[in-house]
Formats: C-alpha cells, structure tokens, sequence
C-alpha cells in the first residue's frame, strides 16, 4: 500500500497536505474533496500522512513546568543583571574575590561567615596567588595540568566550557589558552571537583555556574563542598543558582554552620522557593536554637506555605523539647 | 516591565524552542537567548509587525544558527539530564509527567534538515497559517510550501514502519 501511494502525482500529494493542515480556501477544499472520492490511492496517501501527524503529535503536547519556567526567569533576570553590571564597570577577578568576600561580610552570624571567608580565601585567593611549582614549563604542564594552580596561571579557566557525557561518562572541561586544553574525569577527581568548585564561585557566565552546581549533586558530602555551596546560597547573583545550591545543601548532615546558613536564608532571601528550600533542612533537624527564627517566620514570612510550614516544625519541636528550653530561645 | 514582558510570552516561546531543538536543556537555554536578544533588541521593535511574530522570528533565526553552529564543532551535544531528557518538564495532558516520545519519532524529526523541520514546527505544532510562517522566515509562501511537502513526505517514509505496525 505505501509503494502505491508513493506513486500518486506530486501535486495531488501537495493538495493532499494542504488539504490536512487546513490551507485551502473552500473552493480549492470541494475541489479536493471531489476528487479524493473518486482516488483510493489518495485517500491511503493521506491517511497514511494523518497517522504521520497523529504519531509526532506528543512532541508538541511537552510543556515547561511552572518550577522550571520560573527558574529561567531567575536566570534571565541574574544575566540582565549582569549584562548591566558589565555595562557599567567590568570588575577584575581580584575585585570579584573581594566582592564576594564584602557580601559575605555583610551577613549577621560571624562565626560561619569566618568559616566561609576562610574557605574562599584558601579555594580561590590562595590558589591564584600561590606560585606554582614548574612556572618555567608552564606549556607542557598544561597539556594535562595537575592542579588548579596552573589552570588559573594559565588564564584557560577564563574560558571553560563545561561538557557533560552520557550517563556516568566523564565530565569534559574544554578550556583554551595559548593551546587547547582538555581535562575530563568524575566529581570524585580532585582536579575537576576543585575546577566545579572555582567555576561555582567565580565563572561569570551562569550557564557555567548551573552547570558546575549541577554536576556537584554527586559529589560526596565533604565539609569543603558544603562551604562552597553556602557561599554560592548565600552570595551568587543567580537566584536560579542559589536555589540549586540550597537544595544540594539538603544532603549534607546538619551542623551549626549549615543551620546559621538556613536561618540566614530563612530570614533574608527574596526568592520564596529557597526559604522553602531552607525550611526544609532546617525542619529535618529541628533543635531549640532555631525557634527564635522559626517563630519570627511562623508570623512574617510574606508566603502562605512557608508561615505554615515553620508554625508545624515549632509545633513539632515543643513536642520534643521541654517549653523552657524552646522560650529561652526566643 | 521587561521581566513582565518575559512572564507572559516565556512559556510559548520555550515550547517553540523545545520542539526545535527536541532537548529541553537546549530549548532552555535557546530560551535565554531569544529573551536576551529582546532585551538588547526591544527598541528595535518598530511595532509594525505582531509582537510573536518578532518574537518567533528571533528564536527560530537563533534556533537555525546555533544548529549551524553546532554542526561545526566537534563537540555538539550538551544533553545535562541523559537519565531524564523531560526533567522539569510536563506533558500538556493534565500536567503528568512526560510520557517519553518514542524514539523512532523523535529522530524522525530531528532529522529533518532544519529549514523543514522549523517550518514542519510552526505548521504543525504551532498552528501557524503557511503566509505567517513566510514573514516569520522571510521567505515566500510557495518556497515555505516546498519545505513543508518535503518534510511531510520524509515523516511519512521514516514513519511508515511505525504505523504499519
């Protein structure tokens, strides 16, 4: 049957398909109609096209969630930000360091915003003013480079390009300086997680970024990894990527310093899903410490689910602690 | 006001940007690209012309570069989410998660040269009448006719084991 319609004349196949997506007039579509009566052959041809469109019809049936749709407004809205950010000055990556630093510097609780400081002071501060070790075979260290150190001497970070394989295949880094460089190899090599976590913290393309975050999600819950990802919650000017740093955050056991970060989240972060995201960790471990927070959420937070959801965690932990312990908290 | 301007058109514009490129990480960032031309763009729009029809024009000139583009590289496909190709995605039926698209059908598609295929899109999944689809390629109605015969007829052979099965 379908060797035969492939015969049909070119243009009764060519009406044939007007006909179907509907763009004849009614004059052309009685003409048709007259002669498919009288056509076996063109009316297979064209059952044989309407079962085409039948089949590639789901494509047209897929639709961005809500969820997703609002996180590449965030994204749009951190690379607007950016475009006229760059429009007006064009900070070095010593004023980037110092600009993360002074945001973090800004945050209430000292004690993990030291930890912080720290961390980012030895993962990127560190490492980019630290000599490195054969700085007179600079080009042949670079074909593979051992460290970060030389990645960042080399100026070829500036340019990473972050490829993902297929299932568990190595992630590829195509960077470029005065040759090409190509590093591949999984979260659990130090190199690449080093590189995830630069990239994370100073890539200025957020695509970088997202991707970086993203490919952290199996790295194994280390105190490091967890430092960088608070900073990135807590600093990055992506809400889409401060959402994603939160939520990876969710693996990790909770500690002080992950639950001074939740609070600070919790009560200063503009986009909803990351307090919710925040909410989240800080229920799975609720501890007298964070009633204060809880309470001050439970009333103001401007969003319905999040004021329920902190009233529930209070509710749970007077259940658990005795009252004195919650009130001298608060 | 741009950003409001985003909500309302970004959900269309990244359907159409999924059908193109058949990769929702692709159609996402396809996505920024388009609304980041807007941006740089908007006092360019002369309002003579329907605002999708601008619109849709931008995405599949950028669709139809970046697939130039990539055709050159060595390296061509970023597919993040290889376990879950729709992850964050849902299907139009009541908002349930996607029903993965056979992949005989996908590649069909796909495959087609991506002049046909864009055109195979705004016909077929966009609705849109053969002389809009000319003004939003800047070709004549009969040239988008040809393309449109050529990529129904090469569906049909692709498909043709599928629906005699």
């Amino acid at each position: 049957m379908f060797i035969m319609t492939d015969h049909l004349p070119k243009k009764l196949k060519e009406q044939a398909i007007l006909y179907i997506l509907d763009e004849m007039d009614k004059i052309q579509r009685n003409r048709f109609e007259a002669e498919v009566k009288q056509n076996i052959l063109l009316q297979n041809y064209m059952d044989e096209i309407n079962s085409t469109l039948t089949l590639t019809q789901p494509i047209a049936d897929i639709k961005p969630s809500q969820i997703s749709l609002q996180g590449q407004r965030n994204i749009l809205r951190g690379r607007i930000a950016q475009i006229n950010d760059q429009e007006t000055s064009s900070p070095s990556f010593v004023e980037n360091i110092h600009t993360i630093i002074t945001s973090i510097g800004r945050f209430r609780q000292p004690v993990w915003a030291v930890v912080t400081y720290v961390v980012i002071a030895f993962l990127a501060g560190s490492v980019y003013f630290s000599p490195t070790q054969n700085s007179s075979d600079n080009t042949t260290s670079l074909s593979y480079p051992s460290t970060i150190q030389e990645l960042i001497q080399s100026g070829a970070i500036n340019t990473a390009d972050i490829n993902i394989g297929q299932d568990n295949s190595p992630i590829q880094f195509a960077l470029q300086s005065s040759s090409e460089v190509n590093i591949s190899g999984t979260v659990e090599d130090e190199l690449v997680r080093n590189l995830l976590f630069y990239l994370l913290l100073h890539d200025r393309n957020p695509g970088n970024r997202l991707k970086a975050i993203r490919l952290m999600e199996g790295i194994e819950p280390v105190n490091e990894a967890m430092m960088v990802m608070i900073s990135s919650a807590l600093s990055d000017p992506n809400p889409g990527i401060r959402l994603k740093s939160t939520q990876l955050l969710q693996q990790f056991a909770p500690n002080p310093t992950l639950i001074d970060a939740c609070q600070k989240i919790l009560l200063e972060e503009t986009n909803e899903a990351i307090r919710m995201e925040a909410l989240s960790i800080l229920s799975s471990a609720p501890s007298p410490e964070i009633a204060s927070t809880l309470h001050v959420i439970s009333l103001m937070d401007e969003n319905d689910h999040i004021r329920e959801q902190a009233t529930r965690v209070l509710a749970e932990m007077k259940e658990m602690y005795p009252p004195q312990r919650i009130e001298s908290t608060q | 006001m741009f950003h409001e301007l985003v909500a309302l058109h970004d959900k269309r514009i990244m359907i159409l940007a999924y059908q193109l490129t058949q990769n929702t990480q692709d159609a996402e960032d396809l996505c920024q690209d388009v609304f980041l031309k807007v941006y740089r763009n908007i006092k360019s729009y002369k309002f003579k012309s329907d605002f999708y029809t601008w619109i849709y024009r931008i995405t599949v000139n950028t669709a139809l570069n970046q697939k130039r583009k990539s055709s050159l590289l060595p390296i061509t496909d970023i597919h993040e989410y290889e376990n879950d190709p729709h992850m964050g995605w849902v299907s139009d039926v009541g908002d349930s998660p996607v029903i993965d698209i056979a992949p005989d059908i996908a590649i069909a598609v796909n495959r087609l040269p991506p002049k046909q295929k864009t055109v195979f899109v705004l016909k077929h999944f966009q609705g849109q009448k053969i002389r809009e689809i000319a003004v939003i390629l800047g070709c004549s109605e009969g040239t988008i006719k040809r393309y449109l015969f050529r990529a129904m007829e090469k569906l049909r052979t692709s498909l043709k084991d599928v629906y005699y099965d």
